[in-house]
């Protein structure tokens, strides 16, 4: 099923979390990859693992163009692009600020419709291929205090849906990924500064645990292959079964944080 | 090296079409696979395809008793049962106001009755080897397309195990058992649908003209992400839904 030799594939936020754990397995599996971040220092374990990287800011649409001829000039061709660059920006609609409510969506949306809009060419040249972007389960769920987060992730919902109408017709997929709570470099700071938040999201898990990024990776793995030749337009939550509920009660305790005792029973 | 080495499916409904791909498929990722289905004859002309993993035990869904058996010979011929393929069903392409109540009732009864009564009495195999379900659901369980006219009844059966597939993950999950579904959008089969013939030209042109990917399905577009779902690939995947309809679910949704 993965048959992908010879194919070249851009990994953007990559230089830790589900973006290094894509590239790492993508270049495992015979893919040609670049992987893409801002931040020079934290691509060095590409160059170790002797994985093609670029320092780049996916909201500059230079940049973006940058990376797309990065990886033909490298390759001679792109068949897949995965855009995952994202940040966090957790706060209450009136204590965030405008303009970190604005960096959000230019960093989570605006950098994945400047991925694609630099990709498409690319992916045309090749007669199709696949985009793939990560949303979050916070693009189809959503919690106080993470509006910001969660407008950009359902946006790129919108934006995953819209596309695979527009250019499905030329061969070319988009698929989003919806994860659910992952450990990841943006992420792990949780544990530290909230473990009960941290908990929390655990037990809301069947399984119990938070993700690997590993477990993402083979997901995005399969969106791109030819394994998923007939998925488009497809918002696929891999999260360990949490938001298939509410999100709040834990499976096993049946326990429902926050409410108090006299309406949980 | 395949992404089911050394894993025992049984696959229901594998003696044509998505469950046919789906057992040849498995085999080729190094699945030994048992199917099961009422028509004998088809049966074997799957296992004939790849003899030396595949073996079928007739089954109808709607008996007991032969669900049991099936499940039985399985863990008898490969000593366990790491993945149960929910594939047969009924299909019903009909106005609802023409429809009978016999075939109101053997649609529910085989598609949602029968299916979940089945993977009750699965679970106690999936539990000792930690495998997992994989639904064979449709693109009408969650979306009214057209010609939707002719899918309400149909269509509210596998709305129904779309909502099992959900509500059961919470629940198998702690027992180590994942759950997921497969939605097939137009996919072709090997006879024609009362209302649609989905082999006729005027029918293929309308099929390409609905679906971004431009093309139908085919039983293997549908196998290959059932494959997925079942092997470790999807280890973190549980309660989902996963749309594989060439992009024809975005416009009704």
């Amino acid at each position: 099923m993965t048959t992908t030799e010879s194919k070249a594939a851009l990994v953007t936020g990559a230089a830790g979390g589900i973006g290094r754990a894509t590239a790492e397995r993508l270049a495992r599996n015979a893919w040609k990859v670049l992987a893409v971040d801002r931040d020079a220092g934290k691509l060095a374990w590409a160059e170790a693992a002797g994985v093609a990287s670029l320092v780049a800011d996916v909201t500059s649409e230079t940049e973006n163009q940058r990376m797309v001829a990065e990886t033909e000039a490298r390759f001679g061709r792109l068949d897949a692009a995965v855009l995952n660059a994202g940040i966090t920006g957790g706060g209450g609609i009136e204590q965030i600020s405008f303009e970190a409510f604005q960096n959000v969506i230019a960093v989570n949306l605006f950098g994945a419709v400047l991925g694609v809009r630099a990709a498409l060419p690319a992916l045309r040249r090749q007669g199709g291929g696949a985009i793939v972007v990560t949303s979050s389960t916070m693009g189809i769920a959503a919690d106080a205090g993470n509006s910001a987060y969660a407008a950009s992730k359902h946006a790129l919902i919108g934006l995953v849906r819209s596309l695979a109408r527009e250019v499905g017709w030329e061969g070319i997929r988009v698929n989003a990924l919806c994860p659910g709570p992952t450990e990841t470099d943006m992420t792990l700071p949780v544990k530290d500064v909230a473990p009960a938040h941290y908990d929390v999201l655990r037990r809301a898990v069947p399984l119990q645990r938070w993700a690997q990024a590993d477990e993402m990776a083979s997901v995005i793995e399969f969106l791109i292959s030819p394994a998923a030749s007939y998925v488009n337009g497809h918002a696929m939550v891999v999260d360990g079964g949490a938001v298939v509920g509410t999100g709040l009660v834990a499976p096993n305790a049946g326990a429902v944080p926050g409410v108090p005792d006299e309406i949980n029973h | 090296m395949g992404l089911l080495d050394g894993k025992v499916a049984l696959v229901t409904g594998g003696g044509t079409g998505i469950g046919r791909g789906t057992a040849l498929r498995f085999a080729a990722e190094g699945a030994k696979v048992v199917i099961a289905a009422r028509r004998s004859e088809k049966l074997q002309e799957t296992a004939a395809q790849a003899p030396e993993a595949v073996s079928w035990v007739r089954m109808d869904l709607n008996s007991p008793e032969e669900r049991a058996r099936a499940l039985q010979t399985t863990v008898e011929r490969h000593g366990r049962l790491d993945v149960l393929v929910s594939n047969a069903g009924a299909q019903l392409w009909k106005s609802f106001a023409d429809t009978t109540d016999d075939e109101i009732e053997e649609i529910y009864r085989t598609n949602l009755a029968s299916t979940v009564r089945f993977i009750k009495q699965a679970v106690p195999y999936l539990e000792r080897s930690r495998g997992n379900i994989v639904i064979v659901s449709s693109t009408a369980g969650r979306y009214v397309l057209s010609p939707s006219q002719l899918l309400s009844v149909y269509g509210a059966s596998k709305a129904g195990l779309n909502q099992f597939t959900r509500a059961a993950a919470p629940e198998l999950g702690p027992r180590g058992i994942r759950i997921n579904a497969v939605a097939p959008g137009l996919t072709r089969g090997e006879y024609a649908d009362e209302g649609l013939d989905r082999n006729d030209e005027a029918t293929q042109a309308w099929i390409r003209s609905v679906t971004p990917l431009g093309r139908i399905g085919e039983p293997d577009d549908i196998a290959k992400v059932i494959t997925f779902m079942a092997s470790d690939m999807a280890s973190w995947v549980t309660g989902q839904v996963l749309d594989a309809s060439g992009g024809w679910q975005i416009a009704g949704g």
